[in-house]
């Protein structure tokens, strides 16, 4: 996606992907997420990518690249509608950055632990994760 | 009738009629005892098995970054925690997957379903973050751990797994 085509407003029925790099994150029994992936740490934010017009090879390209960049395995990524973490009163900021113009930041997240897991289980319930053609070892 | 321990430590029956049916009777129960015996190692197993999990995960998040997000390493205090933690869990409690949180705590998960699921997070100060979601309930919170394992977190364990019959004896001590 080129910068200048990229919209700064995230529509609700965006999608937006979690890169997934801990084999942990992921239940072996049914191929879900773990609420564990989408706590925010650092805080505020909590990383993702608009899929917006990329296609699935360009996504995981991007996740490739993070992965590689930061020495670790991409195994798949979690697939999430904005208007679900909306839906929990954060809010979702465009956010570019060099390597990723579809990067963005959900925000607004409190800061007490018990209502950041809460909040991070309603995103893990309703998100999807698609797995990269590689063997996730768990 | 007498029953006797021989050498060996079998029982010894008489050789009446009525002490072989005393004998069957006890027979029955010696063997009721075995399984129970045997079953008790392998329930036992899981909650090894658990441990063994918690170990890995030690050795797999001692370094910064292990998510790849910049997540912070889990301290072999956060480990002290979550074992007596585990230790804690009464005799029959269902055990938990073992995961992390990008904070550096170790987090129990019991999960039937993404909708019905518990969450504890163990923090190295001994704090116990947890949040449930059970249908269209919702139970979150902050306990302090003292070696036992609050009520609260039992009575969630409970409901979570309420009605499960679906694989409960591959990863159950009761």
């Amino acid at each position: 996606m080129k910068e200048e085509t990229t919209p700064t407003t995230v529509k609700d029925d965006e999608w937006l992907a979690r890169f997934i790099l801990f084999r942990k994150w992921i239940r072996s029994s049914d191929q879900t997420l773990r609420p564990d992936a989408f706590i925010p740490y650092p805080l505020p934010n909590l990383s993702v990518t608009r899929h917006l017009e990329l296609t699935p090879i360009e996504i995981l390209e991007i996740g490739q690249a993070i992965a590689d960049q930061r020495g670790t395995k991409l195994l798949g990524r979690g697939d999430v509608q904005a208007s679900i973490p909306r839906g929990q009163m954060l809010q979702i900021e465009a956010a570019p950055i060099e390597g990723n113009l579809n990067h963005a930041n959900i925000n607004g997240w409190p800061t007490d632990k018990p209502a950041q897991k809460m909040i991070a289980q309603e995103i893990a319930a309703r998100a999807s994760f698609v797995a990269m053609p590689v063997d996730t070892g768990d | 009738m007498n029953i006797e321990l021989m050498a060996n430590g079998t029982p010894s029956f008489g050789t009446t009629r009525g002490a072989s049916e005393t004998a069957r009777l006890v027979a029955e129960q010696v063997e009721q005892g075995l399984r129970r015996l045997l079953g008790s190692y392998s329930l036992g197993l899981a909650r090894r098995q658990t441990f063994e999990q918690l170990y890995d995960l030690a050795d797999e998040c001692r370094a910064p970054n292990w998510d790849g997000y910049d997540a912070s390493p889990i301290m072999p205090r956060t480990i002290g925690v979550a074992s007596r933690f585990l230790e804690a869990l009464p005799i029959g409690t269902r055990m938990p997957i073992v995961g992390a949180e990008p904070d550096g705590e170790v987090t129990f998960e019991w999960y039937r379903s993404p909708r019905r699921i518990l969450s504890v997070s163990i923090s190295p100060g001994g704090e116990i973050h947890y949040a449930a979601l059970l249908g269209s309930s919702k139970a979150y919170g902050t306990e302090p751990f003292f070696g036992e394992v609050p009520g609260v977190i039992l009575q969630l364990v409970r409901r979570v797994g309420s009605d499960e019959r679906r694989n409960h004896a591959d990863n159950s001590e009761g």
